[in-house]
């Protein structure tokens, strides 16, 4: 904001060192520029005008300038490349801004000069929306007049699009919300039987004591896990290129690590594990591919189905290095109308757990994502109720190639 | 011994609840879900009901939504549990018909004295008697109320209210004197409820609504009939 103001103040001080100088120039030289024929004049004038553009252009906001009539005087090709090639020049703030927030602005800078610095909002469909999909865009606009007895003459105005800092705000805040939202239940179970032990004689019932200690040591684990996929999945959208430890490891022996830590579960269940993973090496992020085959292979198995459960988990490199992993079940599923959001971080299905189960943090599937696309691949989801509920990942050769040579 | 069915879907924290409440004395049922919640609801007409707002199936504000439209659970009083911190979300679920509410975390000895004190309301008395008032008749034993002598579906507070109001014709009851008699206490969430309440009471009354009167800065009555 402050580089953008002063980069404002520089060019305006700039402009104005211009035009004095320029009123000197014609001043002493006026009587020579008189002998002189008119043609050179202007030619004169065009030069300066010339250096003027590239200066507007070289600023890293779209620039405009209004004349007193309302009309557009001068853009510069950042706000021309706004308009792609619709033509602009000299038409009124009406039909070039189609906004009323912005129009009433101008209108109001135009009438009573002042410098004024707002932020407007501008909807998806609007020639100011910067991104792709329909979230609303937002601009920090500055308007510097140059007015001349209380009347502006002219005024000037850079636009700053601060859509992705606005949106990174709103994400963090809801991310934080959600964050003690999925804290709040582990901690309920944890401070509600410690109130009930510690009061007089809360302890008395051996039976009853171990039961709840039990409880409270589930839901400090789970309130573990929350902390560590916050960080985990902070740490994969700290910036757009996750620093990743790419190294070659076995994608069976990662396998068989996971299947193992999930012992418990997979007894509990009654799940028949199927795997058909070659043994070759492969160049990963050990830590990360953990994650992401730890997470979908115990998702796979917290399905509650009314068959045997049947989690596989099959891979495939083919001749020209193409990677593919799919981890699949023949659970309940994932309702049709879920299936675009599961990856959104906490976003949840409801659906419906085996009566003893903790539930997961709510962050897993959108660690698994993220932790997918950092290596260069893409994931996709399908799912038939109690048929098949399939998770891909694909990485292609092309992709992998570019993630190792930027290691 | 008065039934209490919990409708909570993390099944340790329906574990704690069901714990404590029982070992203050009630017979405790749990539902895990909003559907299979409704249907124990309509089923068992516990005398209480502990309702979670994020349940899957059906949300907790739906479960009041049906409960309201039912005669069966209309006056089944609701303590709604909620994880969520934003006070509109409390004031909705109040508004919606719930009786009171406890955020997570929760105590659970506050839990317990909580659904005391919203069991004790509600108790009928053993002498059980109509009360009628105007174009209004209370069967206080079935909880129903009668308008021009068609039955006319309250919530239970909408009911209290109003009995409440003219069982004192032409006398201000003061906002936290109200308060206080409908939830037992008074603070910030419940009294923003109050005049949701209200209105969405004289708005049943239809006509006759206008007897209840809002008296500016102090609180409501209900004028004497001539």
């Amino acid at each position: 904001m402050t580089y953008f103001a002063s980069t404002c103040a520089l060019v305006l001080a700039y402009l104005l060192l211009r035009l004095m100088k320029r009123l000197q120039t014609s001043q002493s030289e006026l009587k020579q520029l008189k002998e002189n024929a008119v043609r050179d004049e202007s030619k004169l004038y065009e030069a300066h005008d010339l250096d003027l553009q590239h200066l507007l252009d070289a600023l890293p906001y779209p620039f405009f300038s209004i004349n007193e009539e309302g009309k557009l005087k001068r853009v510069n090709s950042h706000a021309r490349k706004i308009y792609g090639k619709r033509p602009i020049d000299n038409l009124s703030i009406r039909q070039v801004f189609l906004d009323s927030s912005i129009i009433s602005l101008l209108t109001k800078a135009l009438t009573e000069p002042a410098p004024y610095r707002e932020i407007l909002q501008f909807p998806s469909n609007s020639v100011f929306s910067s991104h792709s999909d329909d979230r609303d865009s937002h601009w920090e606009v500055d308007i510097y007049p140059l007015s001349l007895q209380g009347n502006a003459r002219e005024i000037q105005f850079m636009m700053k699009d601060i859509t992705a800092s606005v949106h990174s705000d709103q994400v963090r805040q809801d991310f934080v919300a959600n964050a003690s939202h999925e804290l709040r239940t582990p901690l309920s179970i944890i401070s509600g039987y410690l109130e009930n032990l510690t009061e007089e004689g809360g302890l008395e019932n051996k039976e009853i004591t171990q039961k709840m200690l039990e409880t409270m040591d589930r839901h400090v684990i789970r309130i573990n896990r929350i902390v560590e996929d916050m960080l985990v999945i902070s740490k994969l959208e700290s910036d757009d290129s996750v620093s990743l430890n790419l190294a070659p490891f076995n994608i069976a022996a990662c396998v068989r690590d996971i299947i193992e830590r999930l012992d418990l579960v997979i007894k509990k269940q009654k799940a028949i594990i199927e795997l058909e993973v070659p043994e070759t090496e492969f160049i990963g992020d050990h830590f990360y591919w953990t994650q992401i085959l730890f997470n979908l292979v115990e998702n796979a198995l917290k399905q509650n189905p009314n068959t045997p459960l049947k989690v596989r988990i099959t891979a495939e490199i083919d001749q020209d290095d193409n990677f593919e992993i799919t981890i699949s079940d023949n659970g309940i599923g994932i309702p049709a109308t879920d299936l675009p959001f599961i990856f959104k971080r906490f976003y949840r299905v409801a659906k419906h757990h085996s009566q003893t189960q903790v539930k997961g943090t709510g962050l897993g599937l959108s660690i698994v994502k993220r932790a997918v696309e950092a290596h260069g691949g893409t994931i996709t989801a399908t799912s038939i109720a109690h048929v098949e509920t399939a998770f891909t990942i694909t990485l292609s050769k092309s992709n992998r190639k570019r993630a190792t040579i930027e290691e | 011994m008065e039934d209490i069915l919990i409708v909570e879907d993390e099944i340790d924290i329906a574990q704690l609840i069901s714990f404590n409440l029982e070992r203050a004395g009630y017979s405790v049922e749990i539902a895990h879900d909003g559907r299979e919640g409704l249907k124990k609801i309509l089923r068992d007409q516990p005398d209480l009901v502990i309702l979670d707002l994020m349940l899957p199936e059906v949300s907790g504000y739906q479960v009041i939504k049906e409960m309201q439209r039912d005669t069966r659970s209309h006056s089944i009083p609701v303590l709604m549990l909620t994880a969520k911190s934003q006070i509109d979300d409390r004031i909705r679920g109040l508004e919606m018909g719930a009786d009171d509410y406890l955020t997570k975390p929760f105590s659970p000895k506050e839990l317990v004295l909580r659904a005391q004190a919203i069991l004790k309301r509600n108790r009928v008395s053993p002498v059980s008697e109509g009360f009628s008032f105007g174009p209004f008749d209370f069967d206080k034993d079935n909880l129903t109320f009668y308008l021009n002598k068609e039955p006319l579906a309250l919530t239970l507070t909408e009911f209290k209210l109003l009995l409440f109001l003219c069982q004192r014709p032409g006398q201000t009851q003061e906002r936290n004197d109200l308060l206080k008699v409908i939830w037992g206490y008074s603070d910030e969430v419940h009294s923003r409820t109050l005049d949701t309440h209200l209105k969405r009471l004289r708005h049943k009354l239809g006509s006759e609504g206008s007897l209840i009167e809002t008296i500016r800065g102090t609180g409501y009555r209900v004028g004497k009939i001539k």
